[in-house]
């Protein structure tokens, strides 16, 4: 059995559908096939522009028979590439030959490996993840989350009527994206803020689609979660009802050793801390939240040039070393020399602007046209909501790679906003930005630019002073 | 900074009329020519307030009040007539913005200033009209707003609205509305009621850096739109009802439709790269300010030149963004009403632009000068038979759109003969926002977060609030007064007042 | 408007001249042709020396006013205004060079009269003699006809006869709908031109009433052109009248 297609789009998370959405408002008469594991495939809605760079948006799953006749699609697993003669086999051993192919194969969640039986274990890092987690959490009271990152700081929070414990290695919390004071304006807000749950107690709303699936299919390899995906879950545990539980956080800490107990009752966890005292732990299971390792279970004719940390290494224009591979998403990593306010992190937001600029550069190669890279690439930025509240990064908002040579400036009004600046030499380096303080614009102009802010001295960020007019 | 006591400073300060005022030089070192500004009385409350907390020791900060930010400009060289401070005069990087000044294109000495011309450059407001009325926009107002900008990802077949690639991009910085009316994406006519025709002929892409063609390019499968808005506004009052009618305004209740926008991060980067450009250019022709930021170069030198090619061509993708909206108006008007946009009489009314320097000719003490003029947050206002304005308006005056702020009401006025001699033909373009607007008070709180900080080892500063404020004022100054203030100094006429009934921000 | 014309003649008092009273227009009337344009011979002019009697006089001036080709206009003001007109226009075609300077620099305007006569005999192809009695008689009475307001040379009238039937009288006009709207406020509108002098006001927003509607010609030939060639180079899948791109 064999095909044939202009593109070939593997993976059908956000990057596989960013990228084959490119392709089909780029090219628009060109024949276009993706090739996903599942045929729940993800794309970003509701795309609201936070700045110009910047926006934050909503994913929906869909079947991929839903999504419209503008391009093809195949249920199946990529297995070989022959990029010399430009074909590829699937598991199921059918052969597609293409003219461009970007592989979009996502990451795998990393789980803490050890000696705890799998399903007492969960990586939270797909659909079907979660539903798992939902399944377990019905009946559970006690459970630990391992890792410090924005998925694992959304569950320490949305989790209900269950005691957490929340394992982190650094010294503050959600350490992936905040600073220990944005963290110590969280953990006031989390304590004080009368939290009126506003969002009502949805039972999971997704429709389990009948998935017509090679019998080897693992529930690994759903695409990855969208931001904001514990909205559709109800996320309570067993405990009692309406009882708010704050987590309790283990700072510094590790797992150093695991005991099943019998009958998959639960785990007895052994966490050593940094003075290198021990603590013991029982809980019905462990939630890990660690982040990803690019996926590339598949064979080449010719060997991929990877990166150091395992992910396809790609040029500005998503090519990878091979002749018309392009690669996408959490599988790769970017290899161009970087613009200054911009670092590679395995995000919605990043996969989504990988895919697309991957589209458009496959459809710029097939024109003979050129493209720019996209000017999201010169300038980190995320959009994310943590502990309720909406927090927007940019740049080196944690200093990152700026040695000791900068500083701070803050603003902070308890449990309503917290604004950091990261300055060098009177330059906007760096933006965090929690609470609703309409300066992301601004910021995002601030740093590109590098405007000189020492005339302002403090006065940029005085709280009777409004700047996005100023800078117009 | 000359740093005076308030009684101090308000001796160089005259009230010449009820709306105007003299600030006699003097008031900054080294003015060429004197300034002025407009106000009413509250407005001029507002004014002097600001300089006098500017004027409390220990104040010395870098937001400079308007006042002295127009005699900084009138020190600048080449500068001829006044250095005019419009009625919604706030603070900005370099001029204020509502600040305009011409400067003499034959004298070598004078200047131009991407601070005089502003980041978003040829940020303007275009206004279409519809023949629909209130009531049949009203029920369905939601829906219209969201199919008008809508964020979903381009659908098929949108490729091309806006540039996309670097050919198209280069075209369109080039070309402006031209490149829209090649494509098929805007009508014949829109072109003729737009300042310029939507093109500036000086253009040059050349002269526009790597950095900022692709900071102009779209966000990836988006229209991106940045800090664009659109409102669905209807008409709330004519005063004047034979212009309007020559705009097509007939009745209160006619819904029209403000596009406000700019050429958002292009813009900036062009003026970014300026900026550096001419702080080499005035040390070498060894040009003093009196601010910092007024970083300006000869007209006649390369980086001046470059300067306006580059802006050119800034002013000409604003004109093509601006069009790639009306396109998306037209497009969701059309489908909402299951008809077409002629059949809904979508004409561009008009299209301003309040961020740019033109050369134009002026009379000066009574000859004929060819200057540079510099309108940051300020538009022409050209009278009526003024060969530049568009053969539909040449009895009733330009067309001035003013934009409140989003949500507040907006004005159509029209250009007077009077503001062609006092203020080389401008007026407003908005409503101010005056520096100590607080949109809420903040009660500052450090302690627990400083501690925690402290741990990084990194110096932290913090913002606070300037020492005392002696009263809390709400200094906004709304887009009601300063258009009033403009039309009783009679630089400018009210027409229209619009009201806004959906508002679209992108 | 009379006395500024007087004034151009170099008339001894323009500012005491009382149309109300009949000697004094008679005394001006033969003022004109006994100083500027003597179209009669001394003798001829007798009786329009007659200004004491009334009859002799007016038969005299009713003579002189059909020799002078006058239209036939109603007040004594008007024909007053017409032959001082007339004489305005001898006089500078007698020695055009000398008003050189002050003239625009678009050329006399005779030339327009000679363009006419050209466009006029190319169209008879010289089987008619445009100058011929019988002719421009024939054209006056036409204009007249069709309220065509007087002017010097039959040729342009002609011309201006001819507009008036191609743009009201012609088949393809009887079809056209009528301009509706409101007529145009002319003394309204923003434009102020000269308030203290009327005389001067109304014929000025008359001419650039006509430049602007010669104006918006142009500027339609320019959008009709940006059309076409819209049509040429536009993505064929854009109907911007649909608001329409792509498929």
């Amino acid at each position: 059995m064999s095909r044939e297609c202009e593109f070939l789009v593997v993976g059908g998370g956000i990057a596989g559908v960013s990228c084959v959405e490119s392709l089909v408002i780029c090219r628009p008469n060109a024949s276009v096939l993706l090739l996903t594991e599942s045929s729940v495939v993800k794309s970003v809605t509701n795309l609201v522009p936070v700045a110009r760079y910047l926006h934050k948006f909503d994913v929906r799953e869909q079947d991929v028979s839903e999504m419209g006749a503008s391009f093809e699609t195949l249920v199946d697993q990529l297995d070989h590439i022959n990029s010399s003669e430009h074909f590829i086999r699937t598991k199921a051993g059918v052969e597609v030959k293409y003219r461009y192919l970007c592989l979009c194969t996502g990451g795998t969640p990393k789980l803490f490996s050890g000696q705890v039986k799998d399903p007492l274990v969960i990586g939270i890092r797909d659909t079907d993840s979660v539903l798992q987690l939902q399944r377990k959490l019905a009946t559970a009271k006690d459970i630990m989350i391992l890792g410090n990152g924005g998925i694992a700081s959304e569950l320490a929070y949305e989790l209900k009527e269950v005691n957490v414990h929340w394992v982190v290695k650094d010294s503050h919390i959600s350490a992936t994206f905040v600073d220990p004071g944005a963290a110590e304006f969280f953990h006031i807000a989390m304590n004080e803020v009368n939290e009126q749950d506003s969002s009502p107690v949805t039972a999971i709303k997704r429709m389990r689609y009948s998935e017509v699936l090679p019998k080897e299919q693992t529930s690994n390899h759903g695409a990855a979660l969208g931001p904001d995906w514990h909205r559709t879950f109800d996320l309570s545990g067993a405990g009692e009802r309406g009882a708010k539980r704050l987590p309790k956080i283990y700072y510094k800490s590790r797992v150093h050793s695991v005991q099943n107990l019998a009958d998959n009752a639960g785990v007895i966890v052994n966490l050593e801390h940094e003075d290198g005292s021990f603590e013991q732990l029982t809980c019905d299971f462990i939630v890990s939240a660690t982040g990803v390792l690019p996926n590339t279970h598949y064979t080449c004719d010719s060997p991929l040039k990877y990166s150091a940390d395992g992910g396809i290494s790609v040029d500005e224009m998503m090519r990878t070393n091979l002749v018309d591979v392009f690669a996408a998403g959490d599988v790769c990593t970017a290899n161009w020399p970087a613009a200054m306010h911009w670092f590679q992190m395995r995000l919605w937001t990043q996969a989504r602007q990988m895919g697309s600029m991957a589209g458009r550069s496959m459809a710029a190669a097939s024109e003979g046209e050129s493209v720019y890279q996209d000017f999201c690439f010169e300038l980190f930025g995320h959009v994310t909501k943590l502990f309720g509240y909406p927090v927007v990064l940019l740049g080196r908002f944690n200093g990152q790679d700026l040695g000791r040579d900068y500083d701070i400036l803050v603003r902070c009004t308890r449990n309503k906003e917290y604004i950091k600046f990261v300055l060098q030499n009177n330059r906007l380096r760096g933006a965090m930005l929690i609470g609703n303080s309409d300066l992301a614009e601004t910021c995002e102009n601030l740093i590109l630019n590098g405007i000189d802010l020492e005339p302002y001295g403090n006065d940029i960020l005085n709280p009777d002073i409004d700047i996005e007019d100023y800078f117009d | 900074m000359v740093v005076r006591p308030y009684n101090d400073e308000l001796q160089y300060l005259q009230k010449v009329s009820d709306h105007c005022w003299r600030i006699k030089k003097g008031f900054q070192p080294n003015m060429n020519v004197e300034g002025c500004f407009y106000v009413n009385s509250r407005l001029e409350r507002l004014m002097l307030e600001e300089l006098k907390n500017s004027c409390r020791p220990g104040a010395v900060g870098g937001f400079l009040p308007g006042v002295k930010q127009i005699a900084n400009v009138a020190a600048l060289p080449g500068i001829v007539g006044r250095s005019i401070g419009l009625p919604d005069i706030h603070s900005g990087y370099g001029f204020a913005i509502g600040n305009m000044a011409a400067f003499d294109m034959d004298d070598p000495l004078s200047i131009v200033s991407p601070g005089g011309v502003g980041f978003d450059i040829n940020c303007g407001v275009r206004l279409l009209r519809t023949n629909l009325y209130e009531k049949d926009v009203q029920p369905v107002k939601e829906q219209l707003a969201q199919s008008l900008f809508d964020h979903i990802p381009v659908g098929v077949g949108s490729k091309g609205i806006i540039p996309m690639n670097a050919r198209d991009l280069e075209e369109a910085l080039e070309m402006g509305m031209d490149w829209s009316l090649r494509e098929g994406y805007v009508w014949a006519e829109d072109k003729e009621h737009c300042e310029e025709y939507g093109r500036m002929l000086n253009a040059d892409p050349a002269k526009v850096s790597m950095r900022a063609k692709k900071r102009g390019l779209p966000q990836l499968g988006t229209l991106g739109a940045g800090n664009h808005y659109a409102e669905i506004q209807v008409v709330d009052e004519i005063y004047d009802k034979w212009s309007a009618s020559k705009m097509g305004i007939e009745e209160k209740g006619q819904v029209v439709v403000m596009i406000h926008s700019g050429s958002r991060g292009f813009g900036h980067q062009v003026a970014t790269d300026a900026l550096v450009q001419m702080e080499k250019a005035m040390k070498r022709d060894k040009i003093e300010t009196n601010d910092r930021q007024l970083a300006c170069a000869r007209i006649n030198s390369v980086e001046g030149q470059d300067y306006l090619k580059a802006m050119a061509a800034a002013a000409n993708f604003a004109w093509v963004n601006r069009s790639s909206m009306t396109f998306l108006t037209r497009q969701a008007f059309a489908k909402m009403f299951n008809t077409t946009p002629d059949d809904l009489d979508m004409h561009v009314i008009y299209d301003v632009s309040h961020n740019i320097a033109k050369v134009e000719n002026h009379m000066v003490d009574g000859k004929e000068r060819k200057l540079l003029v510099h309108r940051k947050g300020s538009t022409r206002a050209f009278p009526p038979h003024h060969p530049l304005i568009p053969v539909d308006y040449q009895l009733t005056g330009q067309p001035v759109l003013v934009g409140g702020t989003m949500g507040t009401c907006s004005y159509v006025l029209t250009g007077t003969e009077q503001g062609m001699q006092e203020t080389f033909g401008s007026t407003c373009h908005g409503a101010g926002r005056a520096l100590s607007r607080a949109k809420s008070r903040r009660n500052l709180d450090y302690k627990e977060v400083l501690d925690k900080l402290d741990q990084l080892g990194i110096a932290i500063r913090v913002a606070s609030p300037k020492l005392v404020m002696e009263e809390a004022p709400e200094s906004y100054k709304d887009v009601t007064d300063v258009v009033d203030t403009c039309h009783a100094a009679g630089i400018s006429k009210k027409c229209i007042k619009m009201r806004p009934i959906a508002v679209i921000k992108g | 408007m009379l006395k500024l014309k007087l004034e151009a003649l170099g008339h001894p008092t323009p500012s005491d001249v009382a149309l109300s009273d009949r000697k004094e227009f008679a005394s001006t009337v033969l003022w004109v042709e006994d100083q500027k344009i003597r179209l009669y011979t001394i003798e001829d002019r007798e009786k329009l020396r007659n200004i004491d009697n009334p009859a002799i006089w007016e038969e005299g001036y009713l003579s002189y006013c059909a020799d002078l080709n006058m239209p036939p206009l109603e007040t004594q003001q008007e024909q007053l205004a017409w032959i001082l007109s007339h004489a305005v226009r001898l006089e500078f075609l007698d020695d055009p060079a000398q008003f050189a300077s002050i003239n625009s620099k678009q050329g006399p305007p005779q030339s327009n009269g000679k363009q006419a006569q050209k466009r006029v005999q190319s169209i008879f192809d010289g089987k008619i003699n445009t100058q011929e009695k019988e002719f421009v008689d024939a054209v006056r009475l036409l204009a007249s006809k069709l309220n065509v307001p007087h002017h010097p040379n039959h040729l342009l009238q002609l011309e201006a006869v001819a507009r008036v039937v191609h743009e009201r009288l012609s088949p393809a006009a009887k079809g056209r709908k009528p301009v509706v709207g409101k007529p145009f406020p002319f003394d309204k509108g923003n434009d102020v031109v000269s308030s203290n002098d009327p005389a001067l006001d109304l014929p000025m927003r008359i001419l650039r009433l006509l430049q602007i509607q010669s104006l918006r010609e142009l500027q339609t030939h320019i959008n009709e052109t940006i059309v076409a060639v819209q049509n040429i180079t536009a993505n064929p899948k854009t109907d911007t009248k649909l608001g329409k791109v792509g498929r």
